[in-house]
């Protein structure tokens, strides 16, 4: 029998006290950024694998390396903004008293997290607009609206803990933009651990109640998310400052290209394992 | 420079080929003919028949109900698109 989400977060909060620190002190801010360093590493980069990156060369991909970072460190703002949104509604609602001590430590260092982003997108380059429209709340029960925010913030963070935890070993990379990744890490290590077993105890509580039409939305919904949370991930707008001729067209080239097939597929396979485990995602969607 | 009328033939053309056999006024979102993954492909495409990007006011569920409301909304369409197609 796995642990009460109560013990969960207890031990959790533990971890986040002894882990706690100062961000706006934790990072030493370069005055600017060399263009020819790396800030992405090479083979994360969305155009690894595809002609385009042949086409640049090693010094297109290192001057393209420092606008994947700000579009990367951008795209987590915008998800981490709807995340706090999200956990600042739940925060000491009755259903989630025994996890709330820990949503306290949540929000305090997805905050933190936001400062380091902001900050290097804000000094070294800019903060690339999201262009994900935000449907109108569909009309489901609470404990199944809690289910699907909680899953979509796992695979979110599962996605980008991929490029976290390879960035944070990469020595090639750019000290400033090395220590964000290692940071963002550590911390979530900890969110997504805490992510699974809220979800579980949530699966629990809430699952058994669902009609079979619930049950199929909600797998449906979730088996969507990572293809949406990772699409922006290849931006025509961070080909375009890179200097290329169609920027669109690269878009296409980069999202279908085999390479970022079987990485997408790779980066979800944790979560979807997990959900369809659970029996929130169908088997036959796997 | 491409006309109105072709960005919306190129439109018509995208939606259909997602969503089926669907007009102007068919209710993209709220009928579920357009799922989440297809709306950012929808935003892209249109970035790219008008080569402007969407301003983030802009990115609301009320601009993309129909084709109709996408036409007026971003493609230059002035009132209804002809018939017929």
């Amino acid at each position: 029998m796995s642990a009460s989400i109560g013990s969960v977060s207890r031990r959790l909060c533990d971890l986040s006290r002894e882990h706690f620190i100062d961000p706006y002190s934790r990072i030493r801010w370069p005055e600017s950024v060399d263009p020819d360093g790396w800030y992405f590493s090479p083979r994360l980069l969305s155009v690894h694998g595809t002609a385009v990156a042949g086409m640049l060369g090693e010094a297109g991909m290192r001057r393209l390396s420092l606008l994947e970072a700000l579009n990367f460190f951008s795209l987590n703002i915008h998800g981490e903004k709807q995340l706090l949104q999200g956990i600042a509604a739940r925060l000491y609602e009755e259903r989630f008293r025994d996890a709330s001590p820990y949503l306290q430590h949540f929000i305090d260092e997805e905050n933190k997290h936001l400062f380091w982003f902001g900050e290097f997108c804000r000094r070294y380059g800019r903060i690339y607009p999201s262009r994900l429209v935000t449907l109108a709340a569909e009309t489901l029960p609470t404990d199944v609206e809690d289910f699907l925010f909680f899953a979509r913030i796992m695979m979110f963070e599962d996605i980008v803990d991929t490029y976290n935890s390879q960035m944070a070993a990469d020595e090639a990379l750019v000290p400033v933009a090395r220590e964000i990744n290692r940071l963002h890490h550590a911390d979530e290590v900890r969110h997504r651990a805490f992510g699974r077993s809220l979800l579980r105890h949530l699966w629990r509580e809430g699952s058994t109640r669902w009609s079979r039409s619930t049950r199929e939305r909600v797998s449906d919904s979730l088996r969507l998310y990572p293809g949406v949370a990772w699409r922006e991930y290849f931006n025509p707008d961070v080909y375009r400052d890179a200097g290329l001729a169609d920027p669109h067209a690269v878009m296409r080239t980069a999202w279908a290209s085999e390479e970022a097939v079987r990485r997408r597929q790779e980066m979800i396979a944790p979560s979807i394992k997990f959900l369809v485990g659970l029996g929130a995602i169908r088997e036959e969607q796997r | 420079m491409m006309t109105a009328s072709t960005r919306l033939m190129k439109l018509r053309d995208w939606v259909r080929g997602q969503a089926g056999p669907v007009d102007d006024d068919s209710p993209l979102l709220e009928s579920r003919l357009i799922n989440s993954l297809q709306l950012v492909e929808l935003v892209l495409l249109i970035e790219e028949l008008t080569g402007r990007p969407i301003r983030p006011d802009q990115l609301l569920p009320a601009s993309f109900r129909s084709i109709r409301t996408i036409y007026e909304n971003f493609l230059g369409g002035q009132s209804r698109p002809e018939e017929g197609a």
